[in-house]
C-alpha cells in the first residue's frame, strides 16, 4: 500500500502549503516590518493632540472595522465615504463591515486565525466571545496606549466600564458606554392589563403574579399567558451565575452549586404549580420563539433584563404595548461590562492610529450619530436639536438604505440622538439608571474555565437535558431535582465549583 | 424485421407480471406519498395566513391563504433574481468541468492495468475521511488562490469529489467489460478517444446520476459563499436564503444570553412562512429539471449490440 | 555489481512504467491537481488537534509553529465523560440502523423502478422519493413539530382520536424516538440512495436476462441470480463509504429534528451532539478539531479492515 510514500507525501503537501502561506503573509498582507512602525513615530511627535486637525503628519491609514447585523445596508458605501471625510484630520479611511448575525462567529474566527486585516472588530461575552479570544492571544492589549492615543474614550468610560473589564491583568477590548446597571424583571401586556383589570404595581414577586394569571386563565382558557425561554425563565433569572453553575449568594463567602439555593427551589415548584395550571406552555421545552404570539397579543409575561424605556422599544419592536415592572434591585453585575466591546486584533498593523480613531467614537457627535443613523436629510432628517425622524419614504427605517441597529454597538451612546418616538429624556434616565446601580460582590471577576473544560462540557450535557425542563415546571421538581443535582456531580461539576472558588479567592487576594 | 419482433415478444415475456406491477405499484404508492406529504405540507405553510398558523398550529388545510411570504422574497432589493442567475451559471458550469475532470480520473482509476491505480485510489479516498479543518483550507483559498469575492469560489472547491470518483469507477467497472477497452487498444485508439467515444457513451447512466449529484451540490451549496463570499452580487440562492435561516437559528440562540440586546432584532425576523416558502424556492427548479437527469437513467443498455 | 545492474534495470524498469501509464496519469491529472489544492495543502491543519492554537503573531505560519503542544490531552474531553459509553453507543447504533435498513430499501425501491411495467409511473415516483432530499433539517424539524406538537399537532389533534388513544407529549418520551429519527433518516436519504442503484441497474446488459429468460429462469431467479450479484459491487462501495462515517452523525438530525428536547437527551445525544452542547458555552477550536480527527481514524481503521476482507474474497471488488 506505499502507506509511508504517502504518509511522506501529506507532510511534504504540509511543509508546501505552510511555505506558501508564510510566503504570501509577508508580501500581501501584512507590510509590517517594524510592528509600531511609521503610525507610532508621527503621532508621537503630535503627543496628545489627537484632536486637532493637524493631520498633514499622519500617513494615510485604513481601517477595517467588523460588526455584526442583520444585513449589509445598502448604502455603506456612502457611509464610509462620509466618515472618511470627517476623518480627515487623522487621514483615516473607514471600512466598516457589517456581517449576518449567523455568520459572525465563524467569519471572525477564519479571518483572526488568517491574520486578514482586521484592525477592530466588535466582541462580547456571548457572540465572537471575548473571554476566548483573549486567550488566545488574539487581541490586543491596550492599557498602555488607550491614555495616550484615546484620552477622551479612557475619560468616558472611567469606572466600572473601565476597571470592570481586566481580562489577564489587562485591556483588551473596549466598552461600550451605554447603560451598566441591570435590573431584571417583567414586561406586561398593557391591553390584558386593562381589559381584564389586574393591578401589576402591587407585583414585588413571582408568587404575586400567581393570581393575575389566574384571572387571565378564567377569562380566556385558549392563552397561555406566560413566556418561557431557555435562559429567560423566571428561576433562571434571579441571581448572576458564574459559568451557568455557580452562585454567590448574598449571605455566603463562597460559590454554591445554583440548584442548592432554596429560593431557586421555591420558585421552580412555583413554576411546576404555573404548568399545571396551564398558564406556562404545554411545550415550553421545545419552543424557542414566541414572537408570533406576541405579535398576536397572546403573551402576557415576558422576563426580561430592563433598563429604562425597555417597554417602549420593545412595544415598538412587536406593536403589543407592554409595561415593565421590575423586582430586583439595580445592580452592576461583571457579565454586563462585557455586554457589548470592540477589540483591536495583535495583528493590527497599527493600533495607535486605530485608538486615535476610538477616541472619536467617544467624543466625536457628528461621527457617532453617521455611524448609527446614516446621514441627515437621507436617512433621517431633524426634528429638533438632538431628535430625528426617519427620512419620508424609508417605512420608519425599515426600507433605509442605512438602519443597521448598531446603536448599542458604537462608542459613547449617549451621544446618540434620539428618534421622536423615543423619550426625550432616555440619556437622562440612562444616566440616572446608571447612578443608582450598586456593584455585586464579586465584581470583576471572570472565570478562567480552561482548567477546567472537560468537567463543564460533561455538566453542559447534563444540563441541556434537565435545565429547562425543571425550570418550566415541565417535570416534578421533587424527584427530578435530586436526579439533577446527582448527574451533574457524576459529571463532575464539584471540581467546577471548587475551581470558581479558588479563583476567586484568588481575585479577592489580588485586589 | 422477424429477428427483432422476436426480440420484442421474448421481452414482453421477460417481463413481471401484471399482479405483481400492482403489487409493486401500491408499495411505490405508498413510498410516494410518504414523500411527497412532507412538501406539500410546506407548500400550504407557505401560503397559509400568519395568524392562522399561531391559533390552529400547521395544518393541510388552513382556513386562510396569503401569499405574504412570496411577496416577501420575491422584493426586488432583495436580489432573488440575481442569486438565482449566479446559481444557475455556477450549477451549469461546475457541473460540466466536474464531471469532465472526475470522469476522467474514474476512467485511469478504472483500467485494471494502470500501474498507480491503488495509490491514486488511496489518496482519493484518504481525503473522504481526513481533512485539514477549515482554516487551512481558507488559507489556501484566499491566500494562495485568492478565491474570495469571485465567482471561482463558488465552482472551484467543489469540482473535485472523492466520493463521485469512487463512485464512478465503480459504475464502469460493473458498466464496461475491459475486453472493450483492450479491443479499441487493438484498433489503436488513444486514451482520451477511448474514454471520450466509448466509455462515456456506455456509461450514460453513470454520468446521468454522477451529473444529477454534482448538480445537486452545487444548487445546494450555501458552506463556499458563506466563507469565500462578501460580495452581495455574488451570493447564490441558497446562501441567500441559508443567511436568513442561519440569523434565525443564532439568534434564538443568543436571545437569552444577550440580555435583551437581540430583542428587536428578533423580532423582526421573518415568520415560518417565508421559511417555508424559501424551501420552495429551492426545490421548484429541481423538481423542472430532474427529467433532464432522468433520460439518462431508462433501462435497456445492450452492450452487445455495441459490440456487434 | 550484481546489485548495481539488478538497481539500474529496477530504474530502467520504473521509467518503463512510468512512460506507458503516462496517457493514464494524464488523464488523472486534473482530478489530481484539484485534490491536491483543496484537500492536501490544508491537510497540515491536522497537526492542530495536538496542539493549543494562540494567535497574535505576524502570520498564521508562526501562530501554527509556536502554539504549544499538547499531546493527547484534547482527546480526553470525549472519554473523560461518564457519558461516554452512552454516546458511542448512540452513534454507532443509529449508523449501524441505517446502512442496514437504508441499504435494503434503497435496493427494494431501485429493483422495483426498475422492473415497473409503466415506464411514466416508474419516472414519476422516482422523481417523488428524491424530494424528502431538499429539505433541510431544520425545515424537517418544523414538519415534525406539524405532526407531534402536543396541543396544534396533526397526530394529537385529528389521528390519536380515530382511535381513541389519549394526546401524547411525543417531545418528552424518549422511547418514540429511536424510531423518528431513523425513520427521519430513510426519508431522507433513501430516495437519493436509490439512484445510485438505479443506474448500477441500468447498466446491467440487458442480454443477460434474455439469456436467462432463454434458460427458463423466472424473474425472481433473475433478480437474485443476475441483478444482485452485479450489484454488489456499488452496495459494497455504498457500505464502506458508510462505515467510515459510522463514528459520524448527522448534527442537524440529532440536534434540530428533537427541537433539543433535554428529555430526549438520553437516545439523541451522539458524539457530535455532545461536542457542540459542551463547546457552545466556551468554544475551543482545538477540541473540536481532535473530535473529527477521531472520528476518522476510527472510520479509517474500520474502512482498511473491511477493504481487507473484500480484497480477500474478490480482489476486484475492493477499493483499492
Amino acid at each position: 500500500m506505499k502507506k509511508r510514500s504517502i504518509l511522506r507525501f501529506i507532510g511534504l503537501c504540509m511543509a508546501g502549503v505552510m511555505a506558501l502561506v508564510s510566503l504570501n503573509g509577508c508580501g500581501g498582507t501584512v507590510s509590517q516590518s517594524g510592528e509600531t512602525g511609521s503610525g507610532m513615530a508621527s503621532s508621537e511627535g503630535m503627543g496628545n493632540k489627537t484632536d486637532s486637525s493637524g493631520g498633514g503628519t499622519l500617513e494615510p491609514y485604513t481601517i477595517n472595522w467588523y460588526m455584526p447585523s442583520s444585513g449589509e445596508p445598502a448604502d455603506i458605501d456612502k457611509i464610509n465615504a462620509k466618515a472618511t471625510e470627517m476623518l480627515k484630520d487623522l487621514n483615516i479611511t473607514l471600512n466598516l463591515n457589517f456581517i449576518d448575525w449567523g455568520s459572525y462567529e465563524q467569519k471572525m474566527q477564519n479571518s483572526i486565525a488568517s491574520n486578514e486585516k482586521v484592525d477592530l472588530m466588535w466582541t462580547s461575552s456571548w457572540l465572537a466571545n471575548v473571554y476566548d479570544y483573549t486567550r488566545q492571544g488574539a487581541f490586543l492589549d491596550i492599557s498602555d496606549l488607550a491614555p495616550k492615543y484615546a484620552p477622551d474614550m479612557a475619560a468616558t468610560l472611567k469606572g466600572e466600564f473601565w476597571d470592570g473589564t481586566v481580562l489577564n491583568g489587562g485591556h483588551y477590548a473596549v466598552p461600550v458606554n451605554k447603560e451598566k446597571s441591570a435590573q431584571k424583571g417583567w414586561l406586561f401586556n398593557k391591553k390584558m392589563i386593562d381589559e381584564y383589570g389586574l393591578d401589576v404595581s402591587k407585583v414585588k414577586s413571582a408568587e404575586d403574579i400567581t393570581p393575575l394569571l389566574e384571572k387571565i386563565k378564567a377569562a380566556d382558557p385558549t392563552l397561555t399567558p406566560v413566556e418561557m425561554t431557555s435562559g429567560n425563565s423566571i428561576p433562571a433569572q434571579q441571581w448572576p451565575i458564574v459559568n451557568n453553575y455557580c452562585v454567590l449568594l448574598p449571605n455566603d463567602d463562597a460559590y454554591t452549586l445554583y440548584i442548592d439555593n432554596p429560593e431557586w427551589q421555591s420558585l421552580v415548584k412555583l413554576m411546576r404549580q404555573w404548568y399545571q395550571a396551564g398558564y406556562i406552555k404545554q411545550d415550553a421545552v421545545t419552543n424557542t420563539d414566541y414572537t408570533a404570539e406576541e405579535k398576536a397579543g397572546r403573551i402576557f409575561m415576558v422576563e426580561t433584563t430592563l433598563k429604562p424605556g425597555k417597554a417602549e422599544e420593545y412595544s415598538g419592536s412587536i406593536g403589543v404595548d407592554f409595561v415593565q415592572v421590575p423586582y430586583t434591585p439595580t445592580y452592576i453585575s461583571t457579565a454586563d461590562m462585557f455586554g457589548s466591546m470592540n477589540a483591536i486584533p495583535a495583528s493590527c498593523e497599527n493600533p495607535e492610529r486605530v485608538l486615535m480613531f476610538m477616541n472619536r467614537l467617544y467624543s466625536d457627535k457628528a461621527l457617532v450619530n453617521l455611524l448609527v443613523y446614516g446621514i441627515e436629510g437621507t436617512h433621517y432628517t431633524k426634528v429638533s436639536d438632538n431628535i430625528i425622524d426617519f427620512a419620508a419614504g424609508t417605512d420608519d427605517g425599515a426600507k433605509s438604505g442605512y438602519n443597521p441597529g448598531d446603536n448599542w454597538m458604537v462608542g459613547d451612546q449617549f451621544l446618540d440622538y434620539l428618534l421622536k418616538s423615543e423619550d426625550p429624556e432616555k440619556w437622562d434616565k440612562f444616566k440616572a439608571f446608571n447612578d443608582e446601580g450598586v456593584a455585586v460582590r464579586d465584581f470583576g471577576f471572570v472565570f478562567d474555565a480552561s482548567a477546567v473544560k472537560n468537567e463543564l462540557a460533561a455538566c453542559e450535557n447534563v444540563r441541556a437535558a434537565y435545565e429547562n425542563a425543571i425550570q418550566f415546571g415541565a417535570v416534578d421538581p421533587d424527584t427530578a431535582i435530586p436526579e439533577y443535582r446527582n448527574k451533574l456531580m457524576e459529571a463532575g461539576v464539584q471540581k467546577v465549583i471548587d475551581e470558581t472558588n479558588r479563583q476567586y479567592a484568588e481575585f479577592k487576594s489580588s485586589k | 424485421m422477424k429477428t427483432k419482433m422476436a426480440v420484442v415478444s421474448h421481452r414482453k415475456g421477460n417481463m413481471i407480471s401484471k399482479p405483481a406491477d400492482a403489487v409493486i405499484n401500491i408499495i411505490l404508492m405508498l413510498l410516494s406519498l410518504i414523500c411527497i406529504l412532507p412538501c406539500i405540507l410546506v407548500f400550504i405553510i407557505s401560503i397559509t395566513d400568519e395568524a392562522v398558523i399561531i391559533k390552529n398550529g400547521y395544518s393541510f388545510f388552513p382556513e386562510k391563504f396569503a401569499v405574504l411570504a412570496y411577496e416577501y422574497l420575491l422584493k426586488p432589493e432583495g436580489g432573488i433574481f440575481r442569486a438565482y442567475m449566479v446559481t444557475i451559471f455556477v450549477t451549469v458550469f461546475g457541473t460540466c468541468l466536474s464531471l469532465i475532470v472526475v470522469s476522467m480520473l474514474a476512467y485511469a482509476l478504472y483500467r485494471t492495468d494502470f500501474k498507480y491505480r491503488r495509490v491514486i485510489s488511496f489518496l482519493v479516498f484518504f481525503t473522504m475521511l481526513f481533512s485539514g479543518g477549515m482554516v487551512p483550507w481558507y488559507l489556501v483559498c484566499t491566500q494562495i488562490l485568492h478565491l474570495k469575492n469571485t465567482i471561482w469560489a463558488l465552482i472551484l472547491p467543489m469540482v473535485m469529489s472523492s466520493w463521485n470518483v469512487i463512485l464512478m469507477r465503480t459504475f464502469f467497472s460493473s458498466m464496461i467489460p475491459m475486453a472493450l477497452i483492450d479491443a479499441a487498444k487493438i484498433d489503436g485508439c488513444s486514451e482520451i478517444r477511448t474514454w471520450w467515444s466509448i466509455v462515456l457513451p456506455l456509461a450514460k447512466p453513470a454520468m446521468g446520476t454522477i451529473a444529477l449529484f454534482t448538480a445537486l451540490q452545487y444548487w445546494n451549496d450555501w458552506y463556499l459563499p458563506l466563507m469565500l463570499i462578501d460580495d452581495k452580487k455574488l451570493y447564490n440562492l441558497q446562501y441567500l436564503l441559508q443567511k436568513i435561516q442561519l440569523n434565525i437559528t443564532m439568534m434564538a440562540s443568543l436571545a437569552s444570553q444577550s440580555g435583551g440586546k437581540l430583542d428587536t432584532e428578533i423580532h423582526a425576523l421573518p415568520s415560518e412562512g417565508i421559511r417555508m416558502a424559501m424551501c420552495i424556492f429551492v426545490i421548484g427548479p429541481i423538481v423542472l429539471a430532474y427529467p433532464f437527469f432522468q433520460r439518462y437513467l431508462v433501462k435497456g443498455i445492450t452492450i452487445g449490440s455495441v459490440k456487434g | 555489481m550484481d546489485s548495481k545492474s539488478d538497481k539500474r534495470i529496477r530504474t530502467r524498469r520504473k521509467v518503463r512504467d512510468f512512460k506507458k501509464n503516462l496517457p493514464l496519469l494524464g488523464m488523472a491529472l486534473p482530478g489530481m491537481v484539484f485534490l491536491f489544492l483543496f484537500s492536501y495543502l490544508p491537510m497540515g491543519g491536522i497537526v492542530l488537534a495536538f496542539k493549543n492554537l494562540t494567535f497574535g503573531r505576524k502570520t498564521f505560519f508562526e501562530n501554527f509553529m509556536k502554539s504549544d503542544w499538547v499531546g493527547l490531552k484534547n482527546f480526553q474531553y470525549l472519554f473523560s465523560s461518564p457519558d461516554c459509553l452512552l454516546i458511542i453507543r448512540n452513534t454507532l447504533l443509529y449508523n449501524l440502523a441505517f446502512i442496514i435498513l437504508g441499504t435494503c430499501l434503497s435496493i427494494f425501491i431501485a429493483i422495483a423502478l426498475n422492473e415497473l411495467l409503466s415506464k411514466r409511473l416508474s419516472k414519476f415516483y422516482q422523481n417523488v422519493i428524491l424530494l424528502p432530499y431538499f429539505l433541510s433539517w431544520v425545515v424537517f424539524s418544523y414538519l415534525f413539530y406539524a405532526f407531534l406538537s402536543i396541543d396544534h399537532g396533526i397526530l394529537n389533534r385529528s389521528i390519536l382520536p380515530l382511535f381513541g388513544t389519549q394526546p401524547i407529549a411525543w417531545y418528552s418520551e424518549p422511547k418514540y424516538w429511536p424510531g423518528f429519527i431513523v425513520f427521519a433518516n430513510l426519508l431522507k436519504y433513501t430516495g437519493y440512495n436509490s439512484v445510485v442503484y438505479l443506474a448500477a441497474l441500468t447498466g446491467i446488459d440487458q442480454e443477460l436476462y434474455e439469456v436467462a429468460a432463454l434458460d427458463g429462469a423466472g424473474k425472481w431467479d433473475q433478480i437474485r441470480h443476475i441483478t444482485i450479484p452485479l450489484l454488489m459491487n456499488v452496495v459494497i462501495i455504498m457500505t464502506i463509504f458508510s462505515i467510515g462515517r459510522i463514528f459520524s452523525s448527522d448534527f442537524g438530525l440529532f440536534y434540530q429534528l428533537p427541537m433539543q428536547s433535554g428529555q430526549l437527551i438520553g437516545v439523541t445525544n451522539t458524539i457530535d451532539t455532545y461536542v457542540y452542547r459542551g463547546l457552545i458555552n466556551n468554544g475551543d477550536f482545538a477540541i473540536s478539531t481532535a473530535t473529527g480527527m477521531m472520528q476518522s481514524v476510527v472510520g479509517f481503521g474500520l474502512v482498511l479492515i473491511t477493504n481487507a476482507v473484500v480484497r480477500k474474497i474478490d480482489k476486484e471488488k475492493a477499493m483499492f
